[in-house]
């Protein structure tokens, strides 16, 4: 066998005949908008985690708290005295106070790359946007104890957002986060800001902030800007990289971030974010029988109507492995027409309506989909077995169908959703 | 502006199927993994398509997310240990020489991974060994090596040595399986 033989070999078995494509690009598309919104999640859009944080925290130089002076000028709001440890992912911490002409905390509905909301036991991540030009502020409020300050850092860091450019350099300060999700973030801190509410705060090489709302507790905003994407992609990327200038800006909003300007606005914003929480999110199902010892890791949602709908939907499960378990329900259509091939997985039904079941060998688990139920898309994950140990994750052994089955869905209306989606 | 972005991603994908579904077969010899190959390199291929849609070969772009999907799925443990069975398939199958067909397959499984990698990139995706090895993230000489190895194990299993009275395998021959098992043909 030779070259020519091997061509050959490969030709043939390529032309094996190939069975119904079980490939489902609309959930492709679903998974990567959470893969997107966490990376924007991570401030600086990626003090990537992977750049390596040098940290060294001189001694009696960096002290564990940065100090707080009195507290803000009148008209601003003061953060608290103490912040919470410990977020509920069913209710956000912090809302924006204020936002600049033509952005809205609503702006998900027509950005889906950055649509929702996120809530952790250690951060809330909100987002506010203008959808006339695809800015982005996003606002990442982290539980007291879950970032540390460090020493200088040097990190490569997301200048723009799509696509990005990476620059390499170091900082004199960092923050490093645990954002509830079990990673860790790195934000480097470029230069010394004037404090806000009290507090330390510090300027981020996008354009944002970041500062110290309580002792010890810490917030950030990261002013962004999503591509349109189309036939202009390259020359909008140089454009972009540029600074925050994609597309005109609506009267008062400044073109380029690293601007005086712009730095104001940041600041205003930051200066009136409120703290503490208030509005539950309200979800379209609930789960009976949970497994005992579960609860809530993660929400997703959107601010509409004056409700926080968890449309994003919800991970959950036992303390070890918080996220065993994807619920996500919305409005069927949301994301457009759904179709799901059998491929793999196998035709069941769920509360009469037709649902595909698909073994889920990445994570040995399962994950269910159906496209239209009273109105509503039911799509369940779970993560069944610890791919280190090999064991069962606790709780999971009924797998999704029966998880489905328990599902109560509540229709199409949020005034008959749930603020208690595990029952 | 996002809807736009998603239509041209899934025109894309929806465009490259047919290759990225057969490419990823090649490199699973199973077509539920296969699948879930494809499936994975498209997500990631989403979060990364301001970048693939803007660079002059997004094939190649998106090759390079497949091949290094696959290489990592089969580094982790859950390769090693599991094997599925495909289920019948629902098209009509392909009458032929099947028996041949069979030693293509059980040939090209028993390579392994990264082998069997450096073979469909230089000989289905006619990457020159620099361009292999770039992808691979390894040297042209380890290209190379692969290569000639992986040649020499195909030549092996599918060219035996014939013996008196036994022109074709015989019972008693033992090809290597996908993971690296012995395998015993039935006779």
């Amino acid at each position: 066998m030779d070259d020519t033989g091997v061509r050959a070999l490969l030709a043939r078995v390529a032309d094996d005949p190939a069975p119904p494509s079980r490939v489902d690009i609309a959930a492709a598309r679903q998974r990567g908008r959470r893969r997107i919104r966490w990376h924007r999640a991570a401030l600086a859009a990626a003090p990537l985690a992977a750049a390596a944080a040098v940290a060294l925290v001189v001694s009696g130089i960096i002290p564990a708290t940065l100090g707080f002076g009195p507290g803000g000028p009148g008209g601003l709001r003061p953060g608290p005295e103490t912040a919470r440890s410990r977020f509920s992912p069913l209710q956000p911490y912090a809302a924006f106070g204020w936002l600049p002409a033509g952005f809205s905390t609503a702006a998900g509905a027509a950005m889906p790359a950055a649509n929702q909301d996120q809530a952790t036991t250690l951060s809330a991540t909100l987002v506010a946007g203008d959808r006339a030009t695809g800015r982005l502020l996003t606002l990442t409020v982290s539980a007291a104890g879950a970032c540390q300050f460090t020493g200088p850092l040097r990190a490569s860091v997301l200048v723009s957002e799509d696509p990005p450019r990476l620059m390499t350099k170091t900082y004199p300060h960092g923050l490093r986060c645990s954002d509830g999700t079990g990673h860790r973030v790195v934000t480097p801190l470029r230069a010394a800001a004037p404090g806000i509410g009290g507090g330390s705060a510090f300027y981020l090489p996008s354009g944002g902030l970041a500062w110290e709302y309580a002792p010890g507790s810490w917030a950030s905003l990261t002013p962004s800007a999503q591509s349109p994407g189309g036939r202009d992609r390259l020359h909008r990327m140089y454009q972009a990289a540029a600074g925050w200038a994609i597309g005109p800006g609506p009267a008062g909003f400044p073109a380029t971030i690293q601007s005086a300007a712009s730095r104001a606005l940041v600041r205003k914003v930051a200066e009136r974010v409120s703290y503490g929480a208030t509005a539950h999110i309200v979800f379209p199902f609930q789960l009976a029988g949970r497994p005992a010892g579960w609860t809530v890791s993660m929400a997703s949602y959107v601010p509409a109507g004056g409700r926080l709908l968890g449309t994003g939907g919800l991970q959950a499960g036992p303390a070890r492995y918080p996220y065993a378990l994807y619920a996500g329900v919305r409005p069927a259509g949301t994301e457009g027409k759904c179709t799901i091939n059998r491929g793999q997985g196998r035709f069941v039904r769920v509360h009469g309506a037709p649902a595909t079941l698909y073994p889920n060998v990445l994570n040995s688990g399962q994950a269910l989909y159906v496209c239209d139920i009273g109105g509503l898309y039911v799509n369940i994950n779970l993560f069944m077995t610890d791919p280190k140990t090999h064991r069962q994750v606790p709780g999971t052994s009924l797998g999704a169908l029966a998880i489905a089955r328990r599902m109560r869905l509540l229709g199409t209306d949020p005034a008959a959703w749930t603020t208690d989606p595990l029952g | 502006m996002n809807g736009r972005r998603d239509d041209e991603f899934t025109d894309y994908v929806t465009e490259r199927m047919w290759w990225l579904r057969r490419l990823a077969y090649l490199l699973c010899q199973d077509w539920p993994r296969a699948d879930d190959l494809v499936q994975a390199t498209i997500t990631r291929l989403y979060t990364h398509w301001g970048r693939a849609a803007a660079v002059e070969h997004t094939d190649g772009y998106v090759r390079t997310i497949l091949v290094r999907e696959y290489l990592s799925e089969r580094r982790s443990g859950w390769a090693r240990r599991v094997s599925l069975t495909a289920e019948p398939p629902d098209t009509p199958s392909v009458l032929g020489d099947r028996e041949g067909a069979l030693d293509l397959r059980a040939a090209l499984a028993g390579l392994p991974p990264r082998q069997r990698a450096t073979l469909v990139l230089r000989f289905y995706c006619d990457l020159n060994v620099d361009q292999a090895a770039q992808l691979l993230g390894c040297s042209a000489g380890t290209v190379k090596s692969q290569t000639a190895k992986g040649i020499a194990a195909l030549r092996r299993t599918l060219q035996p040595p014939r013996s008196p009275g036994s022109p074709e395998h015989g019972p008693g021959n033992v090809t290597s399986g996908p993971d690296g098992m012995e395998v015993q043909p039935r006779g």
